[in-house]
C-alpha cells in the first residue's frame, strides 16, 4: 500500500557552490604541509552525506522531506513538501502523532505589524500540483507533546488525505538553527 | 540571477575567511606568503524595509531572563538593537526569526557583532517566565536577551511599536496562540531610532548586509 524510500539529499545549487568552495578551501590548506590524507580524494561534504530526504508515497501523493523542530517547550512544528501527480485534487485533513496530545493545521496570517497563527480545516493539494508546508506559511502544529522534542530523534505521524486515505510517516527532528543555516529563504 | 550571484559572492567571501582562519596559526601558503584574511566588501545600501515615520525605542523597564530589571533604553543605548516581540510556544515564525538572526550574526565581523544586542520581548508573559525565556533563547544564542513583564506594560510596548496588543486565541484543550510581531525592528546604535524593519523571510544576505551597515554607518535620518 505504501512504500518508504530514502534518498540522499538533493543538493540545492547554493549548497553545491558551498561544497565546491569548501573543497577549494581544503585544497588551499593542503599545500602548507598539513596532514591532509583524511581529505585527499574526498568530494563529499560530511553534512551532505549525513542528511537525507525521506520520501513517502500514498497513491499519487508523495510526501517529501518531512521534518519537525527541536524545542524545549512541549510544542513544535512539522513541515513537509506534498506532491500530487494525480488528476484529482486532494486535501490533507488530519495529522496525528502519538507523541503529541493535540495537533492542528495552521497558517500564518500577517496584518500590518502583527502576525498570528490561524487554524485551518485542511490543506489543499491541487491536481498535478504541490504544496509546501514551510516556515512562515503553513505547518502542522504539535501541542501537548509528551516530552520536548530533541534534535536527532525521529517522530512518527499519520497523515490523512480526504481521497487518498492515510499514510504513516517518520520525520527527523532538526534544530531551528540547522534549518536556518541551510535555508536562506531564497524562494520567498 | 542577480541575487544568486550576490549570495555566491558572500558565500565565497565567508569561505575565504573560514579557509584563511583554518590555515593560519603562523602558517604560510606554498609560496611562503602570509595568508591574507579576505573580508566581505563594505555594504553600500540598506536592504531592509524602510518605515515612516521612524520608531522610537520604547521607554520601558522589563524583567530579563535572569530575573533582573532591564531598562531597555539604558541597557541597549549605543548598540544596534534588534527587537522582536513573540512567544516561546510559537513553533514557526518566532524561532525562525531568532535562528535567522543568530546565523547572520555568526557571519559578521567580530567588531560588528559586539555592537549588536538582540532583544526578545514575550507577548505571552503568562507562560514565558525568565527561566523559560532563557532556556528557549539558548537554542539560538545565549547572549540574546529575553524580557517579560506584566501584561499592561507589554501591551503598551506593543502599541508603541505599532502592533496590536497580544490577544489569546483559543486552540482548544486549554492551548492558545498569541499574536506577535510581523517583523524584527532594528534600532540604530547612533540615535536609538528604527528606520528599517525585517519581515519574515528576509535573506541571510540582507541580514548580514544591514547589520554591518547599521553598525558602521547607521541611517541618515534625512535619507
Amino acid at each position: 500500500m505504501t512504500s518508504r524510500l530514502v534518498f540522499q539529499r538533493l543538493l540545492a545549487p547554493s549548497m553545491l557552490t558551498l561544497a565546491a568552495l569548501g573543497a577549494l578551501a581544503l585544497a588551499g590548506c593542503g599545500g602548507d604541509g598539513d596532514d591532509t590524507s583524511d581529505h585527499a580524494g574526498s568530494h563529499e561534504t560530511p553534512t551532505a552525506a549525513a542528511s537525507e530526504t525521506q520520501i513517502f508515497e500514498l497513491g499519487s501523493i508523495r510526501i517529501v522531506g518531512p521534518s519537525a523542530r527541536a524545542n524545549p517547550n512541549p510544542t513544535s512544528a512539522l513541515y513537509m513538501h506534498l506532491e500530487n501527480s494525480g488528476s484529482e485534487p486532494d486535501r490533507l485533513v488530519q495529522v496525528t502523532c502519538p507523541l503529541a496530545g493535540m495537533t492542528q493545521l495552521h497558517e500564518t496570517v500577517v496584518e500590518g505589524a502583527t502576525s498570528r497563527m490561524e487554524p485551518v480545516e485542511a490543506i489543499e493539494l491541487p491536481a498535478r500540483g504541490h504544496v509546501d508546508l514551510k516556515p512562515g506559511g503553513t505547518h502542522v502544529m504539535l501541542m501537548e507533546l509528551e516530552r520536548p522534542l530533541e534534535e536527532g530523534e525521529e517522530i512518527t505521524c499519520t497523515l490523512t488525505f480526504e481521497r487518498a486515505g492515510s499514510v504513516e510517516i517518520t520525520a527527523p527532528v532538526r534544530s531551528y538553527a540547522e534549518a536556518a543555516e541551510e535555508s536562506d529563504h531564497s524562494e520567498h | 540571477m542577480r541575487r544568486i550571484w550576490r549570495f555566491a559572492l558572500l558565500a565565497t567571501a565567508a569561505i575565504a575567511v573560514v579557509a584563511a582562519a583554518a590555515c593560519t596559526g603562523g602558517k604560510q601558503d606554498e609560496n611562503g606568503a602570509p595568508i591574507e584574511v579576505v573580508g566581505t566588501a563594505p555594504p553600500s545600501e540598506l536592504m531592509g524595509v524602510r518605515i515612516s515615520p521612524p520608531l522610537e525605542k520604547p521607554d520601558v523597564v522589563l524583567t530579563d531572563q535572569d530575573g533582573r530589571p532591564f531598562d531597555l533604553r539604558k541597557e541597549t543605548d549605543g548598540y544596534l538593537t534588534l527587537l522582536y516581540v513573540g512567544y516561546t510556544n510559537c513553533p514557526d515564525v518566532c524561532p525562525t526569526h531568532m535562528a535567522d538572526i543568530a546565523t547572520a550574526l555568526k557571519q559578521v565581523p567580530a567588531e560588528v557583532r559586539e555592537r549588536v544586542k538582540v532583544v526578545f520581548i514575550t507577548s505571552d508573559p503568562e507562560r514565558d517566565t525568565p527561566e523559560v525565556l532563557k532556556r528557549w533563547l539558548g537554542l539560538f544564542d545565549p547572549t540574546f536577551i529575553g524580557l517579560t513583564g506584566d501584561k499592561e506594560t507589554i501591551d503598551r510596548v506593543q502599541m508603541a511599536l505599532g502592533m496590536q496588543p497580544a490577544g489569546k486565541q483559543d486552540l482548544g484543550n486549554g492551548q492558545y496562540a498569541v499574536n506577535h510581531a510581523a517583523y524584527v525592528i532594528a534600532f540604530t546604535p547612533q540615535d536609538n531610532v528604527a528606520y528599517t524593519v525585517y519581515p519574515f523571510g528576509v535573506t541571510r544576505e540582507t541580514w548580514v548586509n544591514d547589520i554591518t551597515y547599521l553598525v558602521e554607518k547607521g541611517v541618515d535620518s534625512a535619507g
